[in-house]
């Protein structure tokens, strides 16, 4: 079978080694443009992003959107018209929560961007565990590429990734399934909107739940970094909550909001709690579960309680 | 732990230091512990099962040939055989068994709920009770001679290298050889590396690549119009080749590097001209264990043309059960069985064998009707249900006027290989078929091996580079784990 004369243990050993020193020497080349084929488009927008001193950088998710293809303003853009002196950028995605913020903003840090202000939602749905579990709202694969701007990191990723080192599909597809199949196998629509209530507001926010404590993280950072934070928890249509689910509806809502914020009292970062700011009529109109999607009359004036808080902070700001 | 692993890539130079600095006699220890350690990778409470299904054999073979009577012995071989069915029955069917009584019921308008079951399916759980299983047929036959060393016998049941995914030893061929020394060889050892990484090559560039298409089709086949739905099936007739015959091909590596020769699983499947042909190139350690424990138990052909029509289709349908708990691995077994029943139908009817040898357009439409059968029957191997196999065969009849028709989650797949798509994915199984069937044996390793050192580095190269930089970024468990 062989071509060549039988080989000695130490020249197979010998070879071996060479051939993980040259494989290594030619990943080292190579590993960046496999790496550059998986990277997300989030990374370039962060990448190398420099902010003016006159910039409020705005992290966000699905409340900040237009979803009723009107053409109305979103949020941020609202906020900008508000706030002539500043520039207004926003840096959102409908499913980001607190882990993608707190990940975008350590690189924006890294990347040597000092904007004036940061502001990002506390969307309370997204400690239930209909969020958190969602296969789809993981975005491991985006924290990573955040996480890591090293050489090392670019010539290892995909075979890193292929052979199991990275966890990049955190929450299970089956797992999920069992959360969300008894709510969708529900007909009867005030039924259905009762459990997509429950499953998306009832859960009771825990003072360790890992997403308050990336929150907590985040205040950390911006504090630490000298620039000032806004965080304030998005509107939800208590009144449409409450008739399906009752008082229980109000009172939970009310309590989680009092968790997030003993939790990050200690960092001293500011939380504007806008949770019962809204009319129903403020919301987008769907029926499905208690809507936290402003409409542009909603979207307006959340962005009115932005601006007036966000000018006192950067006012105050040294 | 799974082969395409980083913690793999530590075990096994650990487990090969480990052997090779300790004493030949005490070298199946260090095997055994390094097998143990292997599986409870996966689950620390299930090598119970293993251990348990060990002692019951151990014990079983040791007492059939010093039971005083035939009756006696055959008791003894049923006690193995219903200890090791009772396992794989609890663990892998008592689900399926229990939802078909409650259909059944619900059928026939009888209230009845079937009791929850949700154990988890032991990995390898098919392959190492059927492993054991032909240990003690062929005591009871007399073939083999009961191993007195219970830690070398446990080795038998758990060597790590084909624990999970076999291939699927007999006794007398694997035995043996744990008794040796399992020296070291550093030509083996090198025939062992080529085998590794042609596995990996085929189980992370090309099975793990087509998965990534496959899963997007059969999990909605009804958006889809005809070519695409022929194309899926094709997808997954290379995938899980590619990735069983890849988890093979490092499981025989490994255990070459060890000094341990493995049987051969796989010869060139899709180069077959008939069904039955096909069964003597694919997982051959499963069809002939088969064939040699069902088959000829049942008469094999000695009995009448019923009695051996019966037999086949016994046997293949219980291979098809084999694979999984789902009636859809059933009628792949029964389209299997018919397709071959066909064939020496007419073969005895016409006096000729169906693939005795003809001209190259002959062989070639024998390969590609062959091909196709093949296919067709993977749809229900594939398929979560047999209504989904349904609704996927009627996607492949629908649309072929309309080329132009394309669905949207084919496009997101295709994204997700990085844009390569299709023609990548055909280019990979082009190469798969063109260097297994014109390499000598279809050992593609074995004939790079013979090449000038330019080109086997080369290849040695090129194949590690492709493993790590051309590979899906999500580690996918070998599909035959599951069974």
């Amino acid at each position: 079978m062989t071509h060549e004369a039988k080989p000695s243990t130490k020249i197979l050993c010998a070879k071996v080694a060479l051939l993980f020193a040259m494989l290594a020497a030619m990943q080292w080349l190579l590993g960046p443009i496999a790496t550059s084929w998986h990277r997300p488009p989030i990374v370039d927008e962060v990448a190398g992003y420099q902010s003016g001193a006159n910039e409020i950088v705005y992290l966000g998710d699905s409340t900040l959107v237009e979803w009723e293809q009107t053409g109305d303003p979103d949020t941020p853009t609202i906020l900008d018209g508000l706030m002539p002196d500043y520039r207004v950028r926003s840096i959102a995605h409908a499913a980001y929560a607190a882990p993608m913020y707190d990940a975008i903003v350590e690189r924006l840090l890294r990347e040597g961007a000092r904007p004036a202000l940061i502001i990002a939602p506390i969307n309370l749905r997204t400690f239930a565990p209909i969020w958190q579990r969602d296969p789809a709202y993981q975005f491991a694969k985006e924290q990573l590429f955040l996480k890591h701007d090293q050489d090392w990191f670019a010539a290892s990723f995909v075979p890193a990734a292929a052979f199991g080192g990275y966890n990049l599909a955190p929450a299970d597809q089956h797992e999920f399934s069992r959360i969300i199949a008894p709510i969708h196998q529900e007909q009867e629509p005030d039924a259905k909107f009762a459990r997509l209530a429950e499953a998306s507001f009832m859960h009771e926010v825990e003072k360790d739940d890992p997403y308050l404590t990336r929150y907590a993280s985040l205040a950390e950072r911006c504090r630490d970094a000298g620039i000032p934070l806004l965080l304030y928890i998005t509107p939800v249509d208590i009144d449409a909550g409450s008739a399906s689910l009752g008082q229980a509806f109000r009172s939970r809502i009310f309590a989680n909001v009092d968790t997030a914020r003993s939790v990050l009292q200690p960092t001293s970062v500011n939380v504007l709690s806008l949770v019962d700011l809204l009319e129903s009529n403020q919301f987008r109109k769907q029926s499905t579960y208690p809507e936290d999607h402003p409409n542009v009359a909603g979207r307006t004036h959340v962005a009115e309680k932005l601006a007036k808080f966000a000018q006192d902070l950067l006012d105050a700001a040294p | 732990m799974i082969f395409n692993s980083i913690e793999f890539l530590f075990f096994l130079p650990v487990v090969l230091l480990a052997v090779r600095g300790t004493p030949a006699r005490f070298r199946w220890a260090v095997l055994l512990i390094a097998s143990y350690v292997f599986y409870m990778a996966w689950n620390p409470w299930y090598i119970a099962l293993i251990i348990a299904s060990t002692l019951v054999d151990y014990c079983v073979a040791r007492a059939i040939p010093n039971a005083q009577s035939q009756r006696a012995r055959r008791a003894w071989l049923a006690t193995s055989i219903t200890v090791n069915i009772g396992i794989l029955a609890v663990f892998k069917y008592a689900g399926l068994f229990t939802q078909t009584a409650e259909d059944l019921a619900t059928a026939l308008n009888i209230e009845y709920a079937a009791p929850a079951i949700n154990l988890l399916l032991p990995v390898g759980i098919s392959f190492y009770t059927f492993q054991t299983l032909s240990y003690t047929i062929e005591v009871y036959r007399g073939n083999q001679q009961p191993e007195r060393h219970l830690g070398r016998f446990a080795l038998y049941v758990a060597f790590f290298p084909q624990l999970v995914a076999g291939p699927i030893e007999r006794p007398g061929h694997l035995i043996p050889q744990l008794a040796g020394a399992f020296a070291w060889n550093p030509t083996r050892a090198r025939e062992g590396l080529a085998l590794i990484l042609w596995g990996m090559f085929k189980k992370v560039v090309i099975a793990d690549r087509l998965g990534v298409f496959v899963d997007v089709i059969f999990d909605s086949p009804e958006r889809f119009n005809g070519p695409y739905a022929v194309l899926g099936a094709i997808f997954f007739a290379f995938q899980i080749y590619a990735d069983f015959s890849g988890y093979t091909d490092i499981a025989i590596g490994t255990a070459r590097m060890l000094g341990v020769d493995l049987m051969r699983n796989f010869d060139r499947p899709y180069t077959a001209q008939s069904i039955r042909e096909f069964w003597q190139r694919w997982h051959i350690s499963l069809s002939t264990w088969f064939r040699d424990y069902v088959y000829i138990s049942l008469g094999g052909n000695r009995g009448s043309l019923a009695h051996w029509c019966i037999a086949i289709l016994v046997v293949f349908g219980l291979s098809g059960l084999w694979h999984g708990a789902n009636w859809t691995f059933l009628i792949w077994g029964l389209l299997h069985g018919g397709a071959y029943l066909l064939e020496r139908l007419a073969a005895h009817i016409s006096g000729k064998e169906y693939s005795s040898a003809s001209g190259p357009i002959t062989r070639v439409l024998r390969i590609s009707l062959t091909f196709a059968v093949v296919c067709i029957a993977w749809v229900f191997f594939r398929a979560d249900s047999i209504a989904d196999a349904y609704t996927y065969l009627t996607a492949m009849t629908r649309g072929w006027t309309n080329l132009q028709l394309y669905a949207l989650d084919w496009i997101t797949a295709e994204r997700s290989t990085g844009g390569l798509g299709i023609p990548y994915a055909l280019t990979l199984i082009a190469f798969l078929y063109i260097a297994e069937t014109f390499a000598r044996d279809g050992n593609f390793p074995s004939a790079i091996l013979r090449q000038s050192t330019p080109i086997r580095w080369t290849w040695y190269i090129a194949t590690a580079l492709a493993i790590m930089n051309l590979g899906t970024l999500n580690e996918r468990p070998f599909i035959y784990f599951q069974f």
